[in-house]
């Protein structure tokens, strides 16, 4: 665990709860992690709850949901606690969020330079023609080398990878101290895949950035990530470097690496993975 | 088992006429699991279209099991001769019907006789419990719709499966148990197998043989010993062996 003083997030006893017709469920069990300036993978299943914990930091839960925490402490201050206004404030500016798919995270009517430059005049209260010329060093800087051709284009018309970098140039106008990643290349190819993880390295070395990198492949964060955590019904089941995943000892962690297809480790038949009701407990 | 050659498949009329897959030529045996690779847009599901007829926009030659089909509508007994299974089980079982109707329309359309018994057979065979017949789509996971499929492709007996990205929207714990059953249903019933994919290392573990595609060519061919060795001609290949590592 990262030593407190450097934690640019803490966390402790996380839950996240929803209640329909009487009935209360957990989809957040307590999760407890900090993260400082360092690339933290949080990985998971379908409905383990790492994309909650996710929009939780970021309080973006639908109103039915319930949130509580012992600590939820962003560079001392406690989120849970923020009234809205600040909390619009600190969202996009100091924490910022890549989700999986930019055809869904742009405005489909807008085009995407007007999309950044709004973004600019927003953070940064700057005018137009100032914004204009921030928004073309953006681009660059997530090497959109054509950025004068590329700004009046609608997301409709620009690929999935060049969304994506859209979507960061428009995260890093306000250069966040925090980014929550959801998913940011799962809907990518591969060879997209790699330029968009390496812009993000190089926005980490501009300045201190915690990066939580939820994901649920486990070779991407293996190789990208410095820490990973392994979450299983709503609870964090397993932490550990990320070059030691491998080691792993928790048996739903270890129950997933053998399940997973290996080009490094080919075997003849994948094991299946058979699920523990203990696990829910641990 | 398929033999294609000089397949070039076209979308669009006029101006806008697109060669998606430009000349390929490949050929899969009897019994063979073979891997179509690439990224979007790089052909390998026109391909696939086209061997099913899917797609009818299309010009070379395709033969299977030894003899020609055309871009033109099938007859029953070519129809019978494969059978997708589609990446997304939600958007390729109809979600007003149960389980064991969609299992049955295919035996349905061809006639089959003893139907019942048959989707009775197909659900055990692919590890559903028998009442699973009586359910709708929404009322199972992602992973045991993917076996409905599976047993929907197998109804007719099929002596070839295209499998369409066939666990990319699984999770790695329930995609383990489809690949696996896709494995045992091969050996049981010698199918031919031609899978597409995105994703190297599902392709390693299940594949004979790849075919890399990029922008409509097919680039190379390799043993999955090739592949798993990493002993690869073209660059771009060796990029997407990479990335199924986790580097990049």
């Amino acid at each position: 665990m990262t030593d407190m003083t450097n934690a640019i997030l803490s966390l402790r006893d996380l839950r996240v709860s929803f209640s329909s017709m009487g009935r209360v469920s957990e989809a957040v069990r307590g999760v407890s992690f900090d993260i400082g300036n360092e690339k933290l993978g949080l990985i998971g299943e379908s409905g383990s709850g790492k994309s909650m914990t996710g929009r939780a930091v970021m309080r973006l839960l639908p109103s039915a949901a319930r949130v509580t925490a012992e600590r939820m402490q962003f560079q001392g201050r406690d989120l849970l606690q923020l009234p809205e206004p600040e909390m619009r404030a600190v969202r996009g500016h100091e924490i910022a969020m890549i989700l999986q798919d930019p055809k869904f995270s742009l405005n489909p009517v807008m085009n995407v330079g007007d999309q950044i430059i709004e973004t600019c005049r927003i953070h940064l209260k700057l005018s137009r023609r100032d914004a204009r010329s921030r928004a073309m060093e953006l681009l660059e800087k997530v090497h959109i080398r054509d950025a004068e051709r590329v700004m009046p284009l609608y997301p409709h018309e620009v690929s999935g990878g060049m969304g994506q970098r859209i979507m960061i140039a428009m995260m890093i106008v306000a250069r966040p101290s925090l980014i929550v990643a959801d998913e940011p290349t799962s809907a990518l190819d591969v060879s997209v895949r790699g330029q968009v993880l390496r812009i993000l390295d190089e926005l980490r070395a501009e300045q201190p950035t915690g990066l939580l990198f939820i994901s649920h492949d486990l070779n991407l964060v293996r190789r990208f990530c410095d820490r990973v955590l392994i979450m299983y019904a709503g609870r964090i089941v397993e932490a550990l470097p990320a070059d030691r995943l491998d080691d792993a000892e928790h048996p739903y962690t270890r129950g997933l690496l053998e399940a997973l297809p290996r080009l490094d480790r080919p075997r003849k038949r994948l094991a299946v993975l058979k699920r523990d009701p203990a696990w829910m407990e641990g | 088992m398929i033999e294609i050659d000089n397949l070039r498949v076209f979308y669009g009329a006029g101006s806008d006429r697109f060669e998606a897959v430009r000349g390929v030529t490949l050929s899969i045996r009897r019994g063979e699991t073979y891997g179509l690779v690439g990224e979007s847009g790089s052909g390998k599901s026109s391909v696939l279209n086209a061997i099913a007829g899917r797609h009818t926009d299309w010009t070379g030659h395709i033969r299977i099991n030894a003899s020609s089909v055309g871009p033109a509508r099938r007859s029953r007994a070519e129809k019978a001769m494969l059978q997708i299974v589609f990446q997304d089980p939600y958007g390729a079982i109809h979600p007003k019907h149960t389980v064991g109707a969609s299992i049955a329309e295919p035996l349905e359309i061809h006639r089959r006789p003893d139907r019942e018994k048959a989707v009775e057979r197909l659900l055990e065979r692919v590890g559903l419990p028998p009442q699973f017949r009586y359910r709708f789509p929404h009322q199972i996971s992602g992973g045991q719709r993917q076996r409905v499929s599976i047993a929907r492709a197998l109804a007719l007996e099929a002596p070839i499966l295209l499998l369409d990205e066939p666990t990319s929207a699984l999770d790695v714990s329930v995609q383990s148990e489809v690949l696996n059953l896709l494995q045992d249903l091969k050996e049981e019933r010698d199918l031919t197998y031609l899978m597409v994919s995105h994703d190297m290392a599902v392709v390693a573990h299940m594949c004979d043989r790849i075919g890399v595609m990029q922008g409509g060519d097919l680039i190379e061919e390799a043993s999955r010993e090739q592949l798993i060795s990493g002993n690869l001609e073209q660059p771009y290949s060796q990029e997407l062996r990479e990335a199924a590592l986790g580097l990049a």
